[in-house]
């Protein structure tokens, strides 16, 4: 009966790791740069919501709009007034700000809210529902309701609002869109602060079933790049399914080789990048949807 | 002290590496560099900063063949500085189950099968182009502090059983030595020298290779990949070369670093971390990537600048903000100075603010 | 959409307010974290009012934040309670003249290196005459070889793994019992029991510590006929342990032992909850002995037993200022607000070894007072203090306790237990 359970454990997880990644997807498939201050973004949330718990007693499932405007907020300004300067450079450029940017953040949280670890606990935490033989974790369902939810919204935005149909033209040809009346850097700034707003949802969620503390994030940059590279850009069902499998792979790997977690993500990056680097449902960009 | 140091060291490369400069005045320049550097310890009171900065320089040299010259930004190379610096504990340590091989054997052996490693795990991802080549370089970073505890090959029972030390190992400590009446003491003099002949030896080889047809096919690969094979260089042969350089030196500088530091653990920040990555790319990127003496211009302006600080606000306040200093002098030199300091002295532009707000606007949407 | 202006206005001000409200909320949360201080002291001693002739320096670089925090605060209370009583004591007469006994702190975070960095730095600069333990194997081995370089003596009780003492170095010295010896005491008293348990899961961290721990459990349970169920080693600090919990549930294990810090026995009683995995008895290296075990997990602590390195149930007699484990454990709570976990006793005890030895030395020089250290034999309300020549105390035992209805209650050796094992542990909806 433990399979089944590993089985569970992995799909809650997988989801909400496709949440984490869905907001660098869109990233890179719009701005075409690879944000690696996504983990920061990530961390902030976590932050927020706890101290909205510790602090107001707010249950992270309802603080979860606040967390996920302030974000989009920050992401939104930072990519209008910093990262904005660098989006015509070569892509090396932007991978090493967006590092900086990483490394400035942790390195202020760290200063700001020391090293020890957190963990928002709502009075439902550490109670699972109880299916036969199997336990699933209130806080991981809220999880997977989330994520499905936001996923949901975001394949909506992109294909129903005119804000979602002009990110999709940017995507696909810059100049054209600016022929048609679109502000390029406005769609910019929109785009970058969605990504950072779902990060924040991802972060919030986080804080609940997971403790943490500022160096707890830096494993996110590279996952959620692999996920994206698994199911590849551009695509939002490829996101879903490649956070899905990278769930289940933990948990299995977790089972047996526990401490060399990591070196099996990076094993599983290379192999699709060198079998197969546009993933397993990807075209380039989200231009083609 | 350090500081004057650190000013001559940049005034002085600054003048060799001025393109139309009277040969003789370089010559002198360079002599005058190494010989204030052999000096430095008796000097100066404590050699540990220039400790620092020189070997940074060679890991920083090493990046540069891959990051600065052939294009290719690796993000990974502080796994193998941790790798070295692993390999060579292995080798030299005192403790039961191991060698206790002498420096002179066991760095330079470390060095050497980190650089193989390099070499089979960069034929693999040197296929990749660009940012997917960036971060395939940095699971490597995160993968090693696990290979590195990995039980089936390095535990107790494993292929090569505590070859690690379960992911704590020691070298063994160096004691002061008295001779001629001076007492040499194991930081001030030993580690610095073997600290500064990472740092020439990562100039060496750059100045060497920068020159012959190894270095014009790297940069011709930079330039256009497709193009360079067209005429005969066989890319992937290089690229593989100049990551196994950029991995050696990036373990010879580990290994000396923990050497010094005597006792490493796989959670050390001096090793398996962030910092380092970032410190590597920073230095080239002060002092101007792919070229000669970007890095040691760089790396001495780094660690000026920090020195600078560290003698305005106490030390202890420094050491806690260090790693944010980093990350603002990071980001601020992407900005401002992408193709670093040696922009201005090749092309003989002027530094000014104007020049700075330049690079700034140059890529903004 | 709103027009341009008042979007910017908007912005522009939620930003700030927002940011404000965050690093507000992050030095609030900080303020209250910092360890409680009762403000009376212990009156029951006289305290000593008159002059010193001098200081004696005590250098600790030690983890007041970070993933270690909480047993590296206990470190600094039990040395802070050995610094106000010997003091009020009078002091610490060496050679016919009386030194004032003055501690400084620095915060190494958790990180090794930092506490390293440190211990050069109060060496060097600050110009300790002797440096007391950090906590943590990774942190002590760090800071063992400053002292050495240096010739310092340090006197710790918080890292207890073989790969600090077997560079031959001199100037360490551990007043606690060694990591092999840890949960060796539970395996005895599992097997004790009826329902005697057969089979064993291990799960232990990847840090030095850890995996000696482990190592040496692992050994000893299959020596003594336990069938080693599944073993599965995890990355240090990290705190989501589900998958590998999940699998030792499928594996029905009777005794689960785990070694790793204090922040993964919380995680791991939590994550067992919600998985419902019950095992007979669940042991941890380390992390039911703080009393934060306790006040985090609530009814969850219960059942949970540790190996630990003293209790305040003892029956020691000491020739220090504390002399017994009961007395130690009173003062304690007058001064903290809160009982002492063996990490604070350690740190306690590896001062009071420095006082015995100064006193035999007869002089502040580290190398003498070094020499005295080795050939120390005193007993302690802490136990017996005496260094093999590797400067471990290998002479000194290892108890188990349990949190029954609570509170903690030593049960194993039954020559010093006051308590009787409870076992098995029941199912979590019967509690």
């Amino acid at each position: 009966m433990d399979f089944v359970q590993h089985i569970i454990n992995g799909l809650l997880q997988g989801s909400m790791l496709a949440l984490m990644a869905l907001g660098f997807s869109l990233v890179w498939g719009i701005l075409h740069i690879v944000n690696l201050s996504h983990a920061a973004t990530i961390m902030l949330a976590a932050f927020l919501t706890y101290f909205l718990w510790s602090g107001l007693g707010l249950d992270p499932l309802l603080s979860l709009p606040i967390t996920m405007a302030a974000l989009f907020i920050f992401g939104f300004l930072l990519q209008k007034y910093v990262i904005n300067f660098v989006m015509k450079a070569p892509p090396l450029t932007t991978f090493l700000l967006t590092y900086g940017i990483e490394t400035l953040l942790v390195s202020l949280a760290l200063r700001a809210w020391t090293a020890d670890m957190r963990q928002s606990k709502p009075g439902y935490a550490n109670t699972s529902l109880v299916i036969g033989n199997l336990q699933l974790p209130y806080t991981q369902l809220a999880g997977i309701v989330v994520s499905f939810g936001l996923t949901l919204l975001v394949y909506l935005y992109l294909d129903h609002t005119k804000a979602g149909r002009a990110i999709r033209a940017v995507a696909m040809d810059r100049v054209a869109a600016r022929l048609m009346g679109v502000n390029i850097s406005h769609i910019y700034a929109l785009t970058f602060g969605i990504g950072a707003a779902l990060a924040g949802a991802y972060g919030a969620l986080l804080s609940t079933t997971n403790a943490f503390a500022p160096n707890s994030f830096s494993i996110y940059n590279i996952l959620a790049f692999s996920i994206v590279v698994l199911g590849g850009l551009g695509s939002i069902p490829g996101v879903l399914m490649g956070g899905v499998t990278f769930g289940l792979v933990y948990e299995f790997a977790g089972t047996y080789l526990l401490s060399q977690r990591d070196v099996i993500i990076f094993g599983i990056l290379i192999l699709v990048l060198v079998v197969k680097p546009t993933g397993l449902l990807g075209r380039e960009g989200y231009g083609g949807q | 002290m350090n500081l004057i140091i650190f000013g001559l060291g940049i005034v002085l490369a600054t003048l060799a590496a001025r393109p139309k400069i009277n040969p003789t005045i370089r010559r002198t320049a360079i002599a005058l560099q190494i010989g204030i550097f052999l000096i430095a310890p008796f000097i100066t009171n404590t050699t540990a900063v220039l400790f620092d900065a020189l070997t940074a320089m060679c890991i920083a040299y090493g990046w540069n063949f891959i990051g600065g010259y052939a294009g290719y930004a690796a993000f990974g190379n502080a796994a193998f500085l941790g790798l070295g610096a692993f390999v060579a504990a292995a080798f030299m340590s005192r403790q039961p189950g191991h060698p206790n091989w002498p420096w002179f054997v066991g760095i330079p052996l470390s060095v050497a099968i980190v650089a193989a490693v390099a070499g089979l795990l960069g034929l693999a991802l040197l296929r990749l182009r660009g940012q997917y080549f960036s971060i395939a370089t940095m699971g490597i970073f995160v993968a090693m502090p696990e290979v590195v505890n990995w039980d089936a090959f390095f535990g107790p029972h494993g292929v090569i059983p505590n070859f690690f030390g379960s992911g704590s190992l020691n070298f063994p400590l160096v004691r002061d030595a008295h001779v001629l009446g001076l007492t040499l003491t194991a930081d001030q003099h030993l580690f610095y020298y073997l600290g500064l002949s990472t740092a020439l030896t990562g100039l060496g080889l750059t100045a060497l290779l920068s020159r012959s047809k190894f270095g014009y096919s790297l940069v011709a690969i930079r330039e256009n990949e497709e193009a360079a094979e067209v005429m005969g260089v066989n890319a992937t042969t290089s690229k593989v070369a100049a990551y196994m350089l950029s991995a050696a030196l990036a373990a010879l500088g580990g290994a000396v670093l923990g050497y010094k530091l005597t006792n490493i653990t796989t959670e050390a920040e001096a090793f398996f971390s962030v910092a380092n990555n970032l410190q590597m790319i920073i230095i080239c990127l002060i002092g101007g990537i792919g070229t000669v003496w970007g890095p040691w211009i760089g790396a001495f302006v780094l660690f000026g600048i920090q020195e600078l600080l560290r003698t305005f606000s106490s030390n202890l306040n420094f050491l806690e903000w260090q790693a944010v200093v980093f990350g603002t002098v990071f980001i601020l030199v992407v900005l401002f100075l992408p193709r670093g300091l040696m922009l201005f002295i090749r092309s003989g532009e002027r530094l000014t603010w104007r020049s700075f707000v330049k690079s700034l606007l140059k890529y903004r949407v | 959409m709103l027009d341009k202006s008042t979007r910017k206005l908007f912005l522009a001000a939620l930003t700030p307010a927002l940011l404000i409200l965050i690093l507000l909320q992050g030095a609030v949360v900080r303020s209250q974290g910092s360890p409680t201080q009762s403000p009376t002291m212990a009156a029951t001693l006289m305290a000593y009012t008159g002059p010193f002739d001098g200081t004696l320096l005590f250098g600790i670089p030690v983890a007041l934040t970070g993933s270690l925090s909480n047993e590296g605060n206990l470190s600094r209370e039990g040395y802070e309670l050995w610094k106000e009583v010997y003091n009020n004591a009078g002091g610490i007469m060496v050679g016919g003249k009386r030194y004032q006994i003055v501690t400084k702190y620095y915060d190494d975070e958790s990180s090794a290196q930092k506490s390293a960095t440190l211990a050069e730095k109060l060496i060097k600069e600050d110009k300790v005459n002797f440096l007391l333990g950090p906590y943590g194997t990774s942190a002590v081995l760090q800071v063992s070889t400053v002292a050495e370089k240096h010739q310092i003596p340090m006197i710790e009780g918080g890292g207890v793994a073989e790969s600090i003492f077997s560079q031959g170095y001199k100037y360490t010295f551990l007043v606690a019992s060694p990591a092999k010896s840890y949960l060796l005491g539970v395996i005895d008293m599992a097997l004790a029991q009826t329902p005697a348990p057969t089979t064993v899961t291990i799960l232990s961290a990847d840090d030095p510590f850890s995996v000696e721990v482990a190592d040496s459990a692992k050994t000893y349970a299959q020596n003594k006929g336990l069938k080693l169920v599944y073993y599965q080693k995890y990355p240090s600090n990290s705190t989501d342990l589900r998958a590998p919990l999940t699998e030792a549930k499928g594996k029905n294990a009777d005794l689960f032992l785990n070694c790793g810090h204090f922040a993964e026995s919380v995680a791991i009683m939590q994550q067992a909850k919600e998985l419902d995995f019950l095992a007979k008895a669940y042991a941890f290296s380390v992390g039911p002995s703080l009393p934060n075990f306790q006040t985090t997990l609530k009814a969850n602590a219960n059942y949970v037993v540790d190996g630990t390195q003293w209790t305040a149930d003892l029956n020691y007699n000491g020739v220090d200022l504390f002399k017994s484990p009961q007395a130690y454990h009173q003062m304690y709570i007058a001064r903290w607000g809160h009982g002492p976990p063996y990490q604070s006793a350690s740190a306690t005890v590896s001062g009071i070894a420095f006082v015995q030895a100064l006193q035999a030395a007869e002089t502040i020089d580290p190398h003498a007072v070094r020499d005295q250290i080795a050939k120390l034999d005193i007993m302690t309300f802490y136990g017996q203090v005496k260094f093999d020549s590797r400067g471990v105390n290998i002479y000194k035992p290892m108890v188990v306790e349990q949190w029954q209805n609570g509170q903690k209650v030593t049960i194993w050796p039954p020559d010093v237990a006051n308590g009787k094992p409870l076992w098995p542990a029941p199912a979590w909806d019967k509690r």
